[in-house]
């Protein structure tokens, strides 16, 4: 007995008696936690609020690493299928711009059901102060159409207006002057009594864009505002392309007859896009 | 020669850095040409001038003054070509022309021309009516355009290109001082 209780065990069995004495005490009979077990839990709780944050740290760096390539995956995804989207309008909205052209051109091409067409675009216009002319996108080798483009043929808008001819073909693009060039000429009819007479290229006129109508048969019909088109005699041009309105009849220098100037329907700097005339029956 | 002359060393060196400042120059003018073709063509012509100015023989001018008379004719022969594009016309006419002025004038300037302002200018103003009355001879010759009106033309397109002369002399100095130092 004596050996028993020694100092140390003494202290054990009072501790031991002291944690019995809780266990009886945080008995709870109506069936909520007890005192020790709350108590237990209030020191917990700092500590599991705290892991629980590392945790979540944790696992938001692991999701971060982890779903990090899928998100740029799919960004990229996305931004392939944005630009998918804006070529697929692009498209979208020059097709409907050449529809627009097509139907216009429809309305001239239905009164001239021979005409033979090339549609291109002109892309660039000369830079001297001594000729009209510009370039066209279609030369022998990219004009798929069944009449190919050649030198000669006209150059009109989609509504029918004369704009020029081609005057070389390359092999993806052709040289074309216009109207106003001092290498223009076409027969022509003027107004609607008849009266004709041919259109060329004035080397005065070509600054201020406009053309010269000269040997005037049937000249006292010819007043301003009448409107000027190609006869189809000689077969170069074809008939009825509109080349532009009379502004002013004048007398000749040598007082024998009188010429008219004209100026051109299309606005020739800010001609985009043009059609050339491949093939068409000639005028009887 | 040896290599192991340290002589010869010093001529080889040197006579490859004066190869490469001369292949840098002429890069430098055919760059510059190129540039002031874009402007004549695809720029000059749009704005609501009374005549379309020439700046590639101006161009062509500066370069010959610089280089000489080999290396001029050879830039006069480049910017000729580019002036025969820009009027979309077959690659002969200012070809040629450029081509014999710049060799004519980059003789001259090696010999008895000073370089300086008013050389240019003065060699400019004759290059300038030396192409206007090219362009002129055909419509006056085989057109039968009259006189009055190509001479009209003739002077607009000179007097608004001269303006430029005085924006591409320093450019071509810079370049022929380049030239110089090798």
């Amino acid at each position: 007995m004596r050996t028993f209780l020694t100092k140390r065990n003494i202290i054990i069995l009072i501790v031991a008696i002291v944690i019995v004495a809780f266990a009886v005490v945080s008995l709870n009979t109506d069936g909520g936690p007890g005192i020790f077990t709350r108590a237990l839990e209030g020191l917990s709780s700092p500590l599991k609020r705290a892991a629980g944050s590392v945790a979540r740290t944790f696992e938001s760096i692991f999701g971060y690493m982890y779903e990090y390539e899928d998100l740029v995956r799919e960004n990229e995804e996305l931004k392939r299928e944005i630009q998918n989207y804006k070529l697929d309008y692009s498209d979208s909205t020059e097709l409907a711009a050449e529809n627009d052209r097509f139907r216009a051109l429809f309305g001239f091409s239905a009164r001239h059901a021979d005409f033979r067409y090339a549609d291109t675009a002109i892309i660039a216009w000369g830079a001297s102060n001594w000729a009209s002319s510009f370039t066209i996108n279609k030369g022998y080798a990219n004009s798929t159409e069944v009449a190919p483009i050649k030198v000669g043929d006209a150059v009109i808008t989609e509504t029918g207006t004369l704009i020029g001819r081609v005057t070389s073909v390359g092999r993806v693009d052709s040289t074309c002057v216009s109207v106003v060039d001092t290498t223009f000429s076409a027969a022509v009819k003027i107004g609607q009594l008849g009266a004709t007479g041919l259109a060329r290229g004035d080397f005065a006129l070509m600054g201020d864009g406009k053309l010269r109508l000269s040997n005037i048969v049937g000249e006292s019909a010819v007043v301003a505002g009448d409107s000027v088109f190609t006869s189809g005699m000689g077969g170069v041009y074809p008939e009825g392309l509109l080349i532009g309105t009379v502004i002013g009849v004048y007398s000749e220098e040598s007082g024998i007859g009188v010429y008219a100037i004209v100026q051109p329907a299309a606005e020739l700097l800010r001609a985009t896009y043009a059609f050339v005339i491949t093939d068409f029956y000639p005028a009887p | 020669m040896t290599l192991r002359n340290p002589k010869n060393r010093r001529n080889i060196t040197a006579n490859k850095s004066a190869t490469r400042r001369a292949v840098r120059a002429v890069v430098f003018h055919v760059l510059f040409l190129i540039v002031v073709y874009l402007v004549q063509a695809l720029v000059l012509p749009y704005l609501s001038l009374p005549a379309t100015p020439l700046l590639l023989p101006l161009a062509a001018v500066g370069a010959a003054m610089g280089q000489g008379g080999t290396r001029g004719a050879a830039m006069g022969l480049i910017a000729g070509a580019l002036c025969d594009i820009s009027f979309l016309r077959p690659v002969a006419g200012f070809t040629l022309l450029l081509t014999v002025l710049c060799l004519v004038i980059g003789v001259l300037s090696d010999t008895v021309i000073a370089r300086g302002l008013l050389s240019y200018l003065v060699l400019c103003l004759f290059t300038l009516v030396v192409c206007a009355a090219a362009q002129m001879f055909q419509l006056l010759v085989f057109v039968g355009v009259p006189p009055r009106a190509l001479f009209a033309v003739a002077g607009r397109q000179t007097l608004m290109s001269l303006p430029f002369a005085l924006v591409l002399y320093p450019i071509s100095r810079v370049v022929y001082k380049t030239d110089k130092d090798s």
